[in-house]
This record gives C-alpha cells, structure tokens and sequence, in this order.
C-alpha cells in the first residue's frame, strides 16, 4: 500500500496518463470515426495501469480513455443513431470501463496471494530458529512491519501468567488488545479519533488448540478494509500456530536433551559400577584365597604330619580365625545382596546396655591389635539403646576395624557414645590420614573403595555400605567427616531404649 | 495487566491498541444550531410572503432558497467545527455572520451581477475563522500539502478541460459570449459562496463524518450522492437530459476525487482548489 504513491508510482501514474491524452488526440487525429482499429490502442494504458496499480488504477484509466472517445462517439450518436459502428465503439468503451477495474483487481489479488504466501514463509523461516519468546515475538515484528509499511503494530502473547508484548511496553486493562484477549473476539476500530485522518485499529485474536494464545495487533493511519481484516485475521491465526508449533518443537527439543543428558548420566553411572563391580569381584576373589590358602595349607599339614598337641590347637585356633573370616566376608555378600534386591536386614531390636556392648566389641581389637589404643567413652549411669544386639556389634567392630585399618601404629581410636534427646549419637574417631574430600560423598556406596585404600589395608568395599544399612534398618543417621592428616571421625545415631 | 517487552529498539512508537482503553464512538450529531436553523426558515418565510404579496420579484424567493442552501450547509459545517474544537466557542454568531453575508452578496448580484464582489466576503470571513484555527475539524488546516494542491488543481483542470472539449462537440453549449464581467460575476460566487460551502459541508462535515465510522469507498459514495444531489437541485442549472446526464458524471468524477485528496491530505483546501478550477471552466460555458 504504501508504495503504491512512491515517486516511481507517480511518475508512471503521470506517464500513462500523458499517454493516454496522447493517443487521443493522435486517433481523433488519424481516425476519428467509430469503430476505428485504433480504438483498441487505449486498452494499452488501461491494461498497463490496471497491472501497475490494481483496480483503481485500471479503473481510472478506463474512464479517462472513455472521456478521451465519448465526445466523438455522442457526436456519432447524435449524427447517426445507434449505428453498427457506434455500437460496437460503445462495446469497446464498456469492454474498457469494465475489463480495467477486472484485470486490475485479478492482479491486486494475485500479488496479495503472493505477498501472504510470501509473509507465511518468512514468518516460518523467522520461527525456526530457536530462540525465547521476547526474541521470537520481536523478530515477528519486525518482519510484518516491513510487509505492512506505515502501520504501527504489536504481538502480544500469553506465557504462562504473563503476557510478552513485542511493540509496547504492556497491556493496559480496557484496552483492545485486553479485550480481544479476554473474549477471544476480533476488534475493529474505525478511527481513534484526534487526527487529520481516520487511525484504523484492527485487533486479531491468535488461536491454538482452541484457545486465545495472544493477539496481533495492527493499526494505521488510512484505509484497513475488510479485504485487509481478513487477511490480517488469518495471519493471526497462522501465527498462533506457528508460535505454538515453535514452542513444542522448543520443548522437544529441550525434552531431548535433557533425556540425552540423562542417558549419558546413567550410562556413566552404570560403567563406573560395573568397574567398581569387576574391582569387587577382584578383590573379593583375593580376599576369599587368601584365608581359603591358609585352610588349605595348614589342613594339609594336619592330614600328612603329626604334631604336638599344643602346635594342633595353635593351628587349629589360625584356621578357626580364616574361617571367621570367611563367614564375616560371606555374610557381608549375603547382606549386600539382600539389600541390593530391595529386601530389609533382619534385626531386632530390644534394650542393649551400651557400655557393654562397647566394651565387648572393642575387646577383641585390645587384645588382637596391639598397635592402636582404643578409648572407650559412655556416659555416667545406665545407657541403653533399642538395637539389634548382632547388628550392633558389627556396626562397631566394623568402624573400630576401619579406623585401625586406616591409621598409623602407635595412634588412639576413640569410641565414644552420649544420649542426644531421644536417641544416642555413637562417634569413632581415629587419627590417620583422612579421606581425600572428593571420596567422602561415596564412601558409603556398596564396592567403593577410596583411592590408595586398597595399597594401605585390605577390604572388599563393603564393611561402610553395611554400616550404613544396619544404622538406617534401625531408623538411625550417619555421617562423616575427615581432615586430611588429622584423622577421620564417624558418626551414627541409634535410637535409646524406652 | 502488564507484560514484559522483549527487548526493541523502537518503542518511540506507541500503540494505541495497546495503551488506552477503548472507548464508545460519539454519537452522530449533524445538526445545525437551532438559531441559524430559525434565522434561515424566517428569511425564506419573510422572501416567500413578500413575494407572494407583490412587494419583492420571485427572483428574491430564488435567492432566499440559495442563501437557505448555503447557510444551511455552512451552518452545519460551523456547528461541527465549534463541536470538535474548543468547547468555549459558539458557532451561533459566525454561522449568522456567514449567513448574513451570503444574504448580501447574493442579493446584490441578482440586484445587479457587479454585486457578486459581495461574495468573496464569505470567504474572507472563513478564512478568519480558520486562522484561528476554528476550522480545523472540517479539514481547513494550514499548511495544505503541495502534492494535494497540484493533485488537486490538475484533477480540475483535466476536467474542465474536457468538458470545454466536449460540451460544445456533444451538447451544442459555446463558450459565454456575454462579457467578463458577468463570467467574473459567476466566479466570485463560486470563489466566495458555491465551492466553500460544498466543501466544507461535503468533505468536511459528511465525507469526514462517514469515513471515521465505514470505509472510504462507502463514505466517498454518501458524499458524492449528496454533492451531485445538491447541484442537481439547483435553480440554475438546465434541466435537459444531457446536460443532467453529463452534470452527473463531472460532478461525481469530481467529488470522487475531491473525497480521494481529502482521504490523502486530511484538508478540504486541494479539492477546493480543483473544484474552483473545475468551476472556472464550467461558467466559461454558456449553461444557464
């Protein structure tokens, strides 16, 4: 529209109309009479106007060329009545009167057609890439206003709770676009009122899934009629498809990636716990011969060689020890296998007096272990926690024998235990080298070891995962924490005795 | 209910649909003021009863009906002005000056044509009212943009001009022969009286009314029925067929374009200017 006046638009507006003053002084010149073959030059410029400038223009220049002949064709009728030849002059001006306006309409729809064809496939280029909302929204924008020269106009679009307006700063309530939002009805606004010239408002509701998405708004000094409507209504409507089409595609893809992640994650996962796994399977395949050896060896000795009695019960007491051993490493797979097909531990609980059961636990490790000294600390007075006698135990044996495992000759492990409200906060403290920060998080997931553990003490990976269940099967909490050189201190609640 | 805006840098722009509430159309409201209205039915009345008892010519009741006509149209076109411009100005008093000066000049050219100077006053008197911006309403805006005024001068031209061409070729008319002085006569009415009150009444008053409220090929259309009607109705022209047939096709080519620079320049001053010059050429034809 708004190049249709351009300085180019005028000048050929002005040259089809000089020439068509020229061409009729040139056929009244040459032939002036009815029916003349020249009358058909005029369809020249109609045609010509017609194509550059639509309907209107094709229609102007058929009444300028009917003005240029009708002179000489009254003139004729007056002279002659309505002979063969002044009517089929009379023919070719109605043909012109009404074959400019025609054609020149045909071609305005054609380049209308076009055009919209043209807006949908920049509209869709424009959505394709991915890009938020507010940047979307203003790239929209900005592509229609330069299909629709010389009109202000505005994308509005519901997100969520909010709206996002491309070309304003909101919507002020009562206003157009509020209105069509609210009923999902297109508004026509004739004239805002106020200026020299009417300022039409047309306001077009966007529709996805049977609902309001947002609107386009467009309004412009001049005509806007209903041709324009229509079409600004069915852009509307492209458009909320299209923005809802982008926004799933947008969620597709995000839904993509995030799942892409995902998988990656659990892959990751998955090959870190079947190395861990391997290193298991590994690790337990030493820890089982090692004992499985000393059984088979000493038995050996036993069946092929007679010893004194006191040596029989020394090795006897060895083997005893290895199948100890064994029993504790099989029993820890039991356990772990249990746990790992979602079953719970077998306790149960009843009253335990816990200065005891500290004492006894750590016993053996005064006696066995030379090496290290362990502290035991109870609270003054009776103390009783509500465990699993057997459970207790491996909970402490475990920790006392990590924390030995863990720390240097000649260093202190301190067992302590204090009532904490309804419950009994149990701590084994050792003074070894600690555990590097990065290994805390995973210290007690099944068949972790930390780096360097294996070269210092022996173990499958399973003792702090039992720990673990074994505290939680009895409703307790447990924590640890390390400073590098300092030592490592664990710490576990258990519920008291009622 | 706000929303947040992406970022733009053009929001110098601002949209109406967007930022202000929608509000209901005035009411259509084209009457004249009621004392202008009464002052014309009494002086059409006053010239009927004259003429009737002998005391005046029947040329006085042609022209009672001639300034009923214009005042009629220019009161109304006042009115609107007064009611979409400032709310303390009464169209009352310039709509009685308008028409007491219609009254004189057309009397004094049918007393005798030498008293057409007489009509420009109106004009004169307009022009004033427009320079306080009174008019502005009804399209008398300055400055009237230069493309319309050769737009609409060309537009006049062309037309005039080939009814020159034509009118003597198809209808017999030939150019007046009865002196200057009587086609400067029928100039200074149409300068002062004739194309002032068509144009601020029709473009003005009702083209601008109908196009703020439907399209402009349906307001263009109420205006040039209503333009080719006022003319048709007028005394002076003859009332053969082909002179009706061909009034009815240079006046609606012409309101049609006069509606069309209206549309484009927001002023009545370009189609005034090739109404003017349409209606120079016509009273240089022997018509009536």
């Amino acid at each position: 529209m708004g190049g249709a006046w351009s300085p180019p638009a005028l000048a050929v507006a002005a040259a089809l109309g000089i020439g068509l003053a020229g061409l009729g002084v040139l056929v009244s010149t040459i032939d002036p009479a009815p029916a003349s073959p020249l009358r058909h030059l005029f369809a020249v410029p109609v045609i010509g106007a017609a194509l550059r400038f639509g309907a209107l223009g094709g229609g102007l220049a058929a009444v300028g060329a009917v003005l240029t002949r009708a002179p000489a064709l009254f003139v004729h009728l007056e002279d002659t009545g309505l002979s063969a030849p002044a009517l089929e002059d009379l023919v070719s001006n109605v043909t012109l009167l009404l074959g400019g306006p025609l054609v020149g309409a045909l071609t305005s729809a054609a380049r209308r057609q076009r055009a919209r064809i043209d807006t949908l496939i920049a509209v869709q280029r424009a959505l394709v890439e991915d890009a938020p909302l507010p940047v979307a929204l203003a790239r929209l924008r900005a592509l229609l206003v330069t299909r629709w020269a010389g009109a202000d106009l505005a994308l509005v679009v519901r997100d969520g709770d909010t709206l996002t307006v491309a070309g304003g700063d909101g919507v002020v309530a009562g206003s157009a676009v509020a209105r069509v939002l609210a009923t999902g009805n297109s508004l026509f606004v004739p004239d805002i009122g106020g200026g020299p010239r009417p300022h039409r408002v047309f306001v077009a509701p966007m529709l996805a899934r049977g609902a309001t998405i947002g609107v386009l708004a467009l309004e412009r000094t001049g005509e806007l009629g209903p041709r324009d409507r229509a079409a600004l209504a069915r852009l509307a409507i492209y458009l909320g498809l299209a923005l809802e089409n982008a926004r799933l595609s947008w969620r597709q893809r995000r839904f993509t990636e995030e799942l892409g992640e995902k998988v990656a994650a659990a892959t990751r996962h998955l090959e870190a716990v079947d190395r861990a796994k391997s290193a298991f399977v590994a690790t337990v395949s030493h820890e089982l011969r090692t004992p499985l050896t000393a059984l088979l060896g000493f038995s050996e000795l036993l069946s092929v060689r007679r010893f004194p009695a006191g040596e029989v019960q020394r090795l006897a007491g060895i083997m005893r020890g290895e199948t100890e051993r064994l029993t504790r490493i099989v029993d820890d797979l039991l356990d772990l296998s249990r746990l790992e097909q979602g079953l719970e531990l077998r306790i149960v609980p009843v009253p335990l007096a816990v200065a005891a059961a500290l004492a006894a636990a750590v016993e053996i490790f005064r006696r066995g272990v030379p090496t290290h000294r362990v502290h035991v600390d109870c609270p003054d007075g009776p103390c009783r926690a509500q465990v699993d006698p057997d459970a207790f135990d491996r909970i402490v044996k475990n920790l006392v024998s990590n924390a030995i495992k863990y720390s240097p000759a000649g260093s202190r492990v301190m067992v302590s235990a204090r009532t904490d409200g309804a419950g009994l906060t149990f701590t084994v403290a050792d003074e070894g080298r600690g555990i590097p920060a990065d290994a805390l998080p995973h210290v007690f997931d099944p068949y972790y070891r930390a780096p360097g553990a294996a070269e210092t003490a022996r173990g499958v990976g399973l003792g702090l995962a039992l720990v673990k269940a074994l505290v939680e099967a009895h409703g307790g909490r447990i924590g640890v924490a390390s400073v590098a050189d300092r030592g490592t201190r664990v710490t576990f609640t258990l519920p008291a005795a009622p | 209910m706000r929303g947040r805006s992406p970022p733009s840098s053009d929001r110098t722009t601002v949209v109406w649909a967007l930022e202000a509430a929608v509000a209901p159309p005035p009411q259509w409201r084209l009457g004249a003021p009621l004392v202008p209205a009464l002052a014309l039915a009494a002086e059409v009345g006053t010239a009927a009863l004259l003429v009737a008892g002998g005391w005046m010519p029947p040329e006085a009741l042609r022209v009672a009906g001639l300034v009923a006509l214009h005042g009629a149209l220019l009161s109304a076109a006042l009115s609107r002005a007064a009611r979409s411009g400032s709310p303390t100005w009464s169209p009352i008093g310039p709509a009685l000056v308008s028409i007491g000066l219609v009254t004189v000049a057309l009397a004094a050219a049918a007393l005798d044509r030498r008293g057409a100077v007489a009509a420009p006053a109106v004009l004169l008197w307009l022009t004033l009212a427009a320079r306080r911006g009174r008019l502005g309403s009804v399209g008398v805006r300055r400055p009237s943009p230069a493309s319309g005024m050769l737009l609409g001068l060309g537009t006049g031209a062309t037309l005039g001009a080939h009814m020159l061409l034509s009118a003597p070729l198809t209808l017999g008319y030939r150019l007046r022969a009865d002196g200057a002085g009587a086609y400067l006569a029928a100039l200074a009415y149409d300068i002062g009286i004739n194309v002032a009150s068509s144009e601020l009444f029709f473009r003005g008053v009702l083209f601008d009314h109908m196009q703020r409220r439907a399209s402009f090929a349906a307001a263009a259309m109420v205006a040039t029925i209503g333009y080719v009607g006022r003319y048709l109705l007028d005394p002076l022209l003859p009332h053969a067929v082909e002179t009706i047939a061909g009034a009815v096709v240079y006046l609606s080519l012409l309101s049609l374009a006069c509606c069309w620079l209206f549309w484009r320049t927001g002023s009545v001053v370009p189609g005034a200017a090739g109404a003017l010059t349409f209606f120079a050429a016509y009273r240089a034809l022997a018509i009536g």
